[in-house]
């Protein structure tokens, strides 16, 4: 029996890395789901031209980002498995 | 982690009267302060809102809360203090925010309780989606 071959064993596995996207709030609307998985986006800037570039919606809309719950002030690395939130203006009480 | 702080849907007054009981063997206590978050029935271009549904990053916000609570113990003199925060639905009336600050004299139980209150406000990740009748709402 004949099996299919699905890597080339002289290739080197890809190097992907996938980062997960979390969309609170009124931003859930715009993206139209609260998480969604990206891949091989090395640094939160380029994840956030791309995902502005998806939803254009994005760009009119205020919100800080968090990395693994942290909230960052500036274009970060993305290291494999990390989670991005894109947390609206908070309205508890 | 203690127990959470987030609970689905409205907090029911038995479950504040339960704290106020649990403390009773605590007597070391001289003031207890309770703050109550209620959701009001705003009216917007006509439309009244029937209710409110939260939503959270909820793992954040526990991790919030501890924060909060590792913060207030620092910077006051209190003996306990519990916090807890509806997800969910809440319907207009009903209570969505108790925040439980006990100590042995009054003053630092209002001095906490507020500064409890306003850290939540703040640095809370949690959105609130106001509910008119029908299908509409809107995020707050």
């Amino acid at each position: 029996m004949k099996h299919k071959v699905f890597m080339n064993t002289n290739q080197k596995p890809i190097n992907m890395s996938k980062t997960k996207v979390l969309f609170f709030g009124i931003l859930e609307d715009i993206s139209g789901c609260r998480e969604k998985d990206f891949s091989n986006f090395a640094s939160s800037d380029e994840l956030m031209k791309h995902l502005k570039a998806e939803y254009p919606d994005l760009e009119n809309k205020t919100f800080q980002i968090a990395i693994n719950q942290k909230i960052i002030n500036t274009n970060t690395k993305l290291n494999n498995g990390d989670t991005i939130a894109l947390l609206p203006p908070f309205a508890g009480g | 982690m203690g127990k959470k702080s987030l609970t689905y849907g409205p907090i029911k007054p038995e479950k504040i009267a339960k704290s106020i009981a649990n403390h009773s063997s605590k007597t070391g206590i001289g003031a207890h302060n309770i703050f109550l978050g209620q959701v009001r029935a705003d009216k917007h271009e006509g439309k009244t809102v029937e209710g409110i549904e939260y939503s959270a990053y909820e793992d954040m916000a526990e991790n919030i809360f501890h924060e909060i609570r590792e913060s207030i113990f620092e910077k006051y003199d209190i003996s306990c203090m519990h916090i807890y925060h509806s997800i969910g639905m809440v319907k207009a009336g009903e209570i969505s925010l108790f925040v439980f600050v006990s100590s042995k004299h009054r003053g630092v139980s209002y001095d906490a309780s507020r500064d409890v209150v306003e850290q939540i406000k703040d640095r809370a990740p949690i959105w609130k989606k106001e509910i008119f009748e029908g299908e509409n709402y809107q995020w707050v």
